[in-house]
C-alpha cells in the first residue's frame, strides 16, 4: 500500500496551484494601480455556484456546459477548485480624462456614477475601462501561472458572476472565475464528459438561430427562402422575428429559481 | 568564421541591431501570445503592430511630449508623458496591442460591465447605429476630440487586458523587460498605429543591461541619456581646450615625473 494517497496530493496541490495563479494577478502589471482581489473556493463550496450555474444554463448553451462539467467533476470525486478574481472598476481616481468611458472627464464620469452605479445581469457599472483593462491583465496572468503549471484550467464568466451574486468578493463589480482541474486532458475544452448532451436536430436548430446566415437563399428577390433540406425550393420556408412568451415566461421562472437558491444559501450563512 | 557581434553601445551600430533583434523577435512571440489569450466566446478582436526603429520611436516620442500639454489640471499627467517620452526613446522596440471591437463591435451580452442596468444601451444610446451597427462616423464631432472615443464595450475592454496580460506574461517568461505604458498608448491612436482598434495599449520591450522601464529619476530631465550623452560631449569638447598642451614637446609637471 503506496503511503502517498495521490488522489488527495492532486486536489491539495489544486488549492496550491489556485495561490499561485492567484499571486500572479496580483503581481500582474497594473496600468491604472487597480486593486485585484481573489477568494479560492474548494469542494462544496463550488456546489452553490454549479447549482445557479445550471439554472442560468437552461437558457445559455455556453453556460450549461459550465454547470455540467462542475457537477460532475464533485460527483466524480474530483471537485475543481474555483479561483475568483474581481475587482472594483466603478470609479477613477486617474484624472486621465481620456474619453474611453464616454465621459469628458473622469469628475463627469465620477459624478453620474455616484447617480447611476446599478447591477447589470452579470456585473456592476458604469467602470472606468482602464480599470477593466487592469482586471484583465491580473485575470490573463492567473490563467498563463497555471496553464505554465499543466493545470487543466479555463476563465469564466458563469462562475464568476455567479460568485458575486453569492456574496464573494465584496465591494466588487466584476468577477471572472478561473476553474482549475480536474487533473486530466480535455476537460474545459472540447468537454469529452459531456458526450451524447446534445442530438444534431438541437444542433441544428442551435445553427440556424445563431447563424442564419449560412441557410439562407438566393436573397435577390428580397425575401429569400431558408434552405431547411434538400426540397428547400419545393417547399418554402422563411424566417421572420417574432416574440416568444414561452421563453420569456422560462426565463421569469429562472430568476425565480435563482433567486430561491440565493436566499437558501444566506440563510445557511447568517445560521453558521 | 560567421559571428554575430551584440552590444548595448553604441546605440544603432551593427553590434546593437544585432541585439535589438532579439527583442523584435520576443515582441513577435508576445504578439502571438496576445492572440492566443482567453478571449469572451473566442472571439477576434485584437491587432498587433510592430514598430522599431530610431525615426519611427521618436515620433512616438515626440507625439507623447505634444500630448503631455493636453491635459493641464493634472500634474502628474506632464510628468508622466515626459518620462515616458524617454521610455519610448531607450526601448529596442514597442508593440502595440488594439482591440478592434471595443468601439464599434460589443460583445452584446448585456451584461450590465460597462453602463449597470442600462446594459448594452450604455454604448448604444451614446453610439449613433443602424441596424444594431455602431457608426464612429456619425456624431464624433459631438464627442469631441478625446484621446480614446468612449464608451467602449467593458467586455472587450477587459479581453484586451487578456491579450496585453498575455504578452506581458511571455516578455517575462522570456526576460526581455516589458512594462505597458500609458503615454504611448494614448499617443498611438493619434498617430494611425493599429488603425482599425479604439483602445491601443503600448508595450515597450528591452534587452538592455539596464532595465529603462523601472528605477528611473524622478526628473526627465535627469532620466534622459540622450541629454547626458548631448551634454557630456558638449563639456568634453570645451574641457579638452581649456589646457594649451603641445603633446609633442613637453607634458606638464606633476610629483610623478619629477621624482
Amino acid at each position: 500500500m503506496p503511503n502517498i494517497d495521490c488522489e488527495k496530493i492532486i486536489q491539495e496541490n489544486l488549492i496550491s496551484v489556485a495561490g499561485f495563479a492567484g499571486m500572479a494577478a496580483l503581481k500582474a502589471p497594473k496600468m491604472a494601480k487597480t486593486n485585484i482581489k481573489f477568494e479560492i473556493l474548494t469542494e462544496d463550496e463550488v456546489l452553490p455556484l454549479a447549482e445557479i450555474v445550471g439554472i442560468l444554463g437552461e437558457q445559455s448553451a455556453f453556460t450549461a456546459g459550465d454547470a455540467a462539467i462542475g457537477k460532475l467533476a464533485h460527483e466524480q470525486g474530483s471537485p475543481i477548485v474555483a479561483v475568483l478574481i474581481g475587482a472594483d472598476t466603478t470609479t477613477s481616481d486617474l484624472n486621465w480624462n481620456c474619453g474611453a468611458c464616454g465621459f469628458d472627464s473622469c469628475a463627469e464620469f465620477n459624478a453620474y456614477v455616484k447617480k447611476n452605479k446599478s447591477a447589470g445581469p452579470y456585473y456592476g457599472g458604469p467602470s472606468c475601462n482602464w480599470k477593466n483593462l487592469d482586471f484583465g491583465i491580473a485575470h490573463s496572468w492567473a490563467c498563463a501561472a497555471a496553464w505554465q503549471m499543466n493545470v487543466e484550467n479555463r476563465a469564466q464568466t458563469s462562475y464568476g458572476a455567479v460568485g458575486m451574486m453569492l456574496g464573494h468578493l465584496e465591494g466588487c463589480n466584476v468577477c471572472v472565475a478561473l476553474s482549475l482541474g480536474p487533473c486530466r486532458d480535455q476537460v474545459w475544452y472540447s468537454r469529452p464528459d459531456l458526450k451524447h448532451s446534445f442530438d444534431m436536430k438541437e444542433h441544428e436548430q442551435f445553427m440556424l438561430s445563431c447563424l442564419p446566415q449560412m441557410q439562407v437563399g438566393f436573397t435577390g428577390g428580397g425575401y429569400p427562402m431558408m434552405k431547411h433540406g434538400p426540397a428547400w425550393g419545393a417547399e418554402p420556408k422563411y424566417l421572420k422575428m417574432m416574440e416568444d412568451p414561452e421563453w420569456a415566461e422560462k426565463h421569469q421562472d429562472i430568476i425565480r429559481r435563482v433567486v430561491e437558491v440565493l436566499e437558501r444559501e444566506k440563510a445557511k450563512q447568517d445560521n453558521a | 568564421m560567421p559571428k554575430i557581434l551584440m552590444t548595448d553601445w553604441p546605440p544603432y551600430t551593427k553590434a546593437d541591431e544585432a541585439r535589438r533583434e532579439g527583442s523584435i523577435a520576443a515582441a513577435r512571440l508576445m504578439a502571438n501570445a496576445a492572440q492566443t489569450a482567453p478571449k469572451a466566446g473566442g472571439v477576434d478582436q485584437i491587432e498587433c503592430e510592430l514598430v522599431y526603429g530610431q525615426e519611427e520611436q521618436e515620433e512616438i516620442a515626440r507625439k507623447i511630449e505634444e500630448l503631455s500639454k493636453k491635459n493641464p489640471k493634472n500634474k502628474m499627467w506632464y510628468r508622466i508623458f515626459r518620462t515616458e517620452a524617454v521610455m519610448v526613446r531607450e526601448a529596442d522596440c514597442i508593440l502595440f496591442i488594439g482591440n478592434n471591437r471595443v468601439g464599434d463591435s460589443p460583445l452584446d451580452l448585456n451584461c450590465g460591465w460597462c453602463g449597470g442596468s442600462e446594459m448594452c444601451g450604455y454604448v448604444y444610446n451614446r453610439k449613433a447605429n443602424k441596424y444594431g451597427q455602431i457608426d464612429l462616423v456619425e456624431g464624433k464631432e459631438e464627442r469631441g476630440d478625446r484621446l480614446i472615443d468612449g464608451p467602449l464595450c467593458s467586455f472587450f475592454v477587459s479581453d484586451l487586458g487578456f491579450a496585453v496580460g498575455a504578452s506581458t506574461y511571455m516578455a517575462n517568461k522570456l526576460l526581455v523587460d516589458c512594462r505597458p505604458l500609458m503615454s504611448p498608448s494614448m499617443a498611438a491612436g493619434k498617430l494611425g498605429i493599429c488603425t482599425n482598434s479604439s483602445m491601443i495599449i503600448a508595450l515597450p520591450v528591452a534587452s538592455l543591461p539596464k532595465n529603462p522601464f523601472v528605477d528611473v529619476c524622478p526628473d526627465y530631465h535627469y532620466l534622459s541619456r540622450d541629454k547626458l550623452i548631448k551634454q557630456a560631449r558638449k563639456n568634453y569638447a570645451v574641457s579638452r581646450q581649456v589646457h594649451w598642451f603641445d603633446y609633442r614637446s613637453w607634458y606638464p609637471k606633476s610629483e610623478a615625473n619629477e621624482g
